[in-house]
């Protein structure tokens, strides 16, 4: 039984053992610092090349698709990359291309009144992730860095062909580095916290991933800062912990529940994951790298890429993970409503505040 | 003030200038502040500040250029160039137009605020002596001079609930159309900008409108909230080593208008606003911030005017979201919004995602929160309740009333159970259709999949 000594007032990220009654107890702390959908691209691995990405050019064939001929299609297309009034009128008549009962309706709320695009999907037999089923079937993944065979990762097949989703471990794709950009100066930051009697050596430990009330503090240079004071956000809502095992310098959690943090309606509202899988290497100057994986409900992705043009064709995407899904069949329809998925997570060290006080007390302004 | 000598003094206040402290006659002697609008006369942003383009211009922020002087249902009011102070010279013809504002029954005049009789008999409001109309061409709340997002396709509610406009929305319904002009001699009454009514101030002193505190008050030169103190003075003194630093005053200067300078013991001289030390507080770091009005209660805003307050609402303060409305227990109040696609915006930040009244209004009171409706109790407002400033008041189907601000009808969340939770804020409902047959229809126009979210109701 070891107490958050962190409740007082902030803690090292290394520089504390936090002393407890019958245990010394040490904790480490990180602020995430990258976090993404990891792909694991090869060439080759799309029959026939990727699915055709480019905004202007889906829009292109979904006009074409609605009955404009090619000269006002090309007419219309030149509106569109002016911006403005143009654009937004192309935008409009897009997104409203689904048709129900003769009445033009949004296209992302009703993706099943549009046609399936058929995107392909990712052939390869190599791809990130964890085998969270511990079945290795027809469209498992070998995982590159661990070879453990069985890894489930449907999320990557079933968008891994689209232009924007094409990365690898060293090269994220466009999609992840833009979201991140995005996400990491609009969104509270994700903490990590391992609680254990020797961080440093092989051994049971606490992993403890919450959600802080200010966002990633970073240099100029956009790279995140080292040793920044967050504070835990009291909400519920955001606190996870989970048992975990740090052998050679890699931490794994060992009990895989639920995983629940507030995140940013930009990517999707709360990161869901059942069946959580994590692993960090713990990398010197005390940064974390690694991947947390699970079961996520797939609706709650496409919620984002809905909103956002630069991930292909939104309905296509719509089908494709519902194809993909794996996991939580509804019980009336059967539909999957869960997509295996593996995200990669880097870390920095930093300083944590579990208990933080209010500093207004009082407003009047009667 | 024994410690602080004033060393320059002036007469008292422009007519125009009414001080939160001071009182309203229609209160017949009760202590109450002096509100911006008096009952029945309410607030709206112009334009876009309504939120009505969902583009990529107003995706991170409701620019809010300029509030309007609007009636009970939200609809612009006008002032005419040809009236004469405290007398209308739109009779007639002229009122085919444009409809003379009648106060709603028991208004009294206030402050700038005043109730004439027309010729005819009837009577109409007038601020700062000019006779108040709103014009025919209006649609909705935020139409300005006859143009509105809903003369351009876009569909919208107007001020008394009725849907207005059609086709597609936003200014890709533009195409083909063109902005009205404004009518010869006809102006917007405009709340903000403040301009000179409220008189001169000093150089770099503005007037600006400070939701945070629902006030217009004054700020320094880098836009930061200027505070007064309402303690004793060797309280000031004390305090003022705690984060607080004085407005600086020309060390040879002169009074202006309610400003006066006053010198301080470290031989410093300092401006001060109807006699009380202007100061800026550390802690704010950007427009709008107020951050020294819970610092300490006895500091307060240097407010011009305060904004309409319904009884039984209070601003909180909170760990990472500034102020939001809160109940007089503490409990904190929600709006239900659609959700707004924002890059480079942040829900989860402070004043992450704008207020949009036209799409609060075009939700209304129909969460369309299903099963989780039991854990969303409507903020009730009494039978008599008159929209007021930024609040209005909606009718629920059974009859009841319901507090708005800014066009979001308020709840508050039965999963928080004491003062200053906030555990609704940031609920997200995703209305996805699988059914190819099947329309959703959430209420207000959506951009990518329909979605309707909870999130905490800040000024």
């Amino acid at each position: 039984m070891f107490r958050w000594a962190l409740g007082a007032g902030v803690a090292g990220a290394s520089l504390l053992g936090q002393a407890a009654a019958a245990h010394a107890l040490e904790s480490r702390s990180y602020v995430v610092s990258y976090f993404s959908q990891q792909f694991n691209s090869r060439d080759g691995d799309c029959p026939g090349g990727v699915n055709p990405d480019d905004q202007a050019g889906q829009y292109a064939v979904i006009l074409q698709g609605l009955g404009y001929k090619p000269d006002e299609v090309k007419s219309m297309m030149s509106e569109w990359a002016k911006g403005g009034d143009g654009e937004e009128r192309i935008n409009a008549i897009v997104n409203a291309r689904a048709v129900i009962n003769g009445q033009n309706v949004n296209a992302y709320t009703h993706p099943e009144a549009t046609k399936d695009p058929g995107l392909k999907f990712v052939t390869s037999k190599v791809g990130y992730g964890f085998n969270l089923d511990g079945k290795d079937g027809e469209v498992s993944f070998t995982d590159p860095q661990t070879g453990e065979k069985g890894v489930d990762n449907m999320l990557s097949r079933a968008i891994g062909c689209n232009q924007n989703f094409r990365g690898s471990w060293d090269a994220p794709s466009a999609y992840g580095e833009w979201i991140w950009v995005q996400l990491k100066d609009s969104q509270p930051a994700w903490l990590i916290t391992i609680t254990g009697e020797d961080i440093d050596k092989d051994g049971p430990v606490t992993v403890r991933l919450t959600r802080a009330l200010e966002y990633l503090k970073s240099n100029l240079d956009g790279s995140p800062r080292h040793f920044m004071t967050y504070r835990v956000d009291p909400d519920p809502r955001s606190h996870n912990e989970f048992k975990a095992e740090i052998k050679d310098g890699e931490l794994k959690v060992t009990e895989h529940k639920p995983l629940s943090l507030l995140w940013n309606a930009l990517s999707s509202p709360v990161l869901n994951l059942k069946n959580t899988h994590l692993r960090l290497k713990m990398l010197k100057g005390d940064t974390l790298d690694g991947l947390v994986g699970g079961y996520q409900p797939w609706t709650e992705i496409y919620f984002a890429f809905s909103h956002n043009g630069i991930v292909g064709d939104r309905p296509g995407l719509y089908y494709a993970m519902k194809k993909a899904a794996d996991a939580d069949p509804d019980p009336k329809t059967g539909m999957n409503m869960s997509i295996s998925t593996a995200y990669r997570i880097t870390a920095v060290p930093a300083f944590v505040q579990e208990t933080p006080h209010l500093r207004y007390q009082s407003a009047e302004v009667k | 003030m024994s410690q602080l000598k004033i060393m320059l003094k002036v007469g008292v206040a422009a007519a125009a200038i009414v001080f939160a402290a001071g009182t309203q006659a229609a209160d017949k002697g009760a202590k109450r502040p002096v509100y911006t609008t008096p009952p029945g006369i309410t607030l709206q942003a112009l334009g876009r500040g309504q939120g009505w383009d969902l583009g990529k211009e107003t995706a991170s922020v409701v620019f809010r250029d300029e509030v309007a002087y609007t009636d009970a249902r939200g609809m612009t009011m006008y002032t005419y160039k040809l009236d004469a102070p405290g007398k209308s010279n739109c009779t007639a013809d002229c009122t085919e137009k444009f409809k003379p504002v009648a106060p709603i029954a028991g208004s009294v005049a206030f402050g700038d605020w005043s109730i004439i009789t027309r010729a005819d008999g009837a009577k109409q409001w007038a601020v700062q002596g000019r006779p108040l109309y709103t014009y025919t061409e209006d649609v909705d709340p935020g139409s300005l001079a006859g143009n509105s997002a809903a003369r351009f396709g876009a569909k919208r509610m107007d001020g008394s609930g009725k849907m207005v406009g059609g086709g597609i929305r936003g200014s890709g319904g533009r195409a083909g159309g063109k902005d009205k002009p404004m009518p010869e001699n006809w102006q917007p009454a405009l709340m903000y900008p403040a301009g000179e009514k409220f008189g001169a101030v000093p150089n770099g002193v503005q007037i600006e409108e400070i939701l945070e505190s629902s006030a217009l008050g004054l700020v320094d030169h880098r836009r930061h909230t200027l505070y007064v103190f309402d303690g004793a003075a060797k309280d000031e003194k004390k305090l003022t080593s705690a984060g607080w630093t004085p407005l600086a005053a020309p060390a040879i200067g002169f009074p202006i208008g309610d400003f006066t300078i006053i010198a301080r013991d470290d031989g410093t001289s300092q401006w001060a606003y109807k006699g009380q030390g202007l100061y800026s507080y550390d802690e704010d770091q950007k427009f709008g911030d107020s951050y020294g009005v819970g610092a300490d209660t006895r500091w307060k805003v240097a407010a011009v005017q305060k904004h309409f307050l319904p009884d039984g609402v209070k601003l909180q303060p909170t760990l990472n979201q500034g102020y939001t409305w809160a109940t007089e227990a503490g409990m904190t109040l929600y709006k239900r919004d659609g959700h707004i696609y924002q890059s480079g915006g942040g829900h989860s930040l402070h004043r992450g995602q704008p207020h949009r009244p036209a799409v609060g209004r075009d939700i209304g009171t129909k969460s369309r929160c299903g099963d989780a409706c039991d854990q969303w109790k409507p903020f009730l407002a009494p039978a008599n309740a008159q929209p007021q400033g930024y609040w209005t008041v909606y009718t629920r189907d059974d009859g009841q009333k319901q507090w708005a601000y800014m066009g979001y009808a308020l709840y508050t969340f039965a999963g928080d159970k004491k003062p200053g939770d906030m555990l609704g804020h940031d609920t997200y409902n995703m209305e996805l259709s699988f059914d190819a047959k099947k329309i959703v229809d959430v209420g207000t126009p959506m951009d990518g999949v329909a979605t309707l979210v909870w999130a905490i109701a800040y000024p």
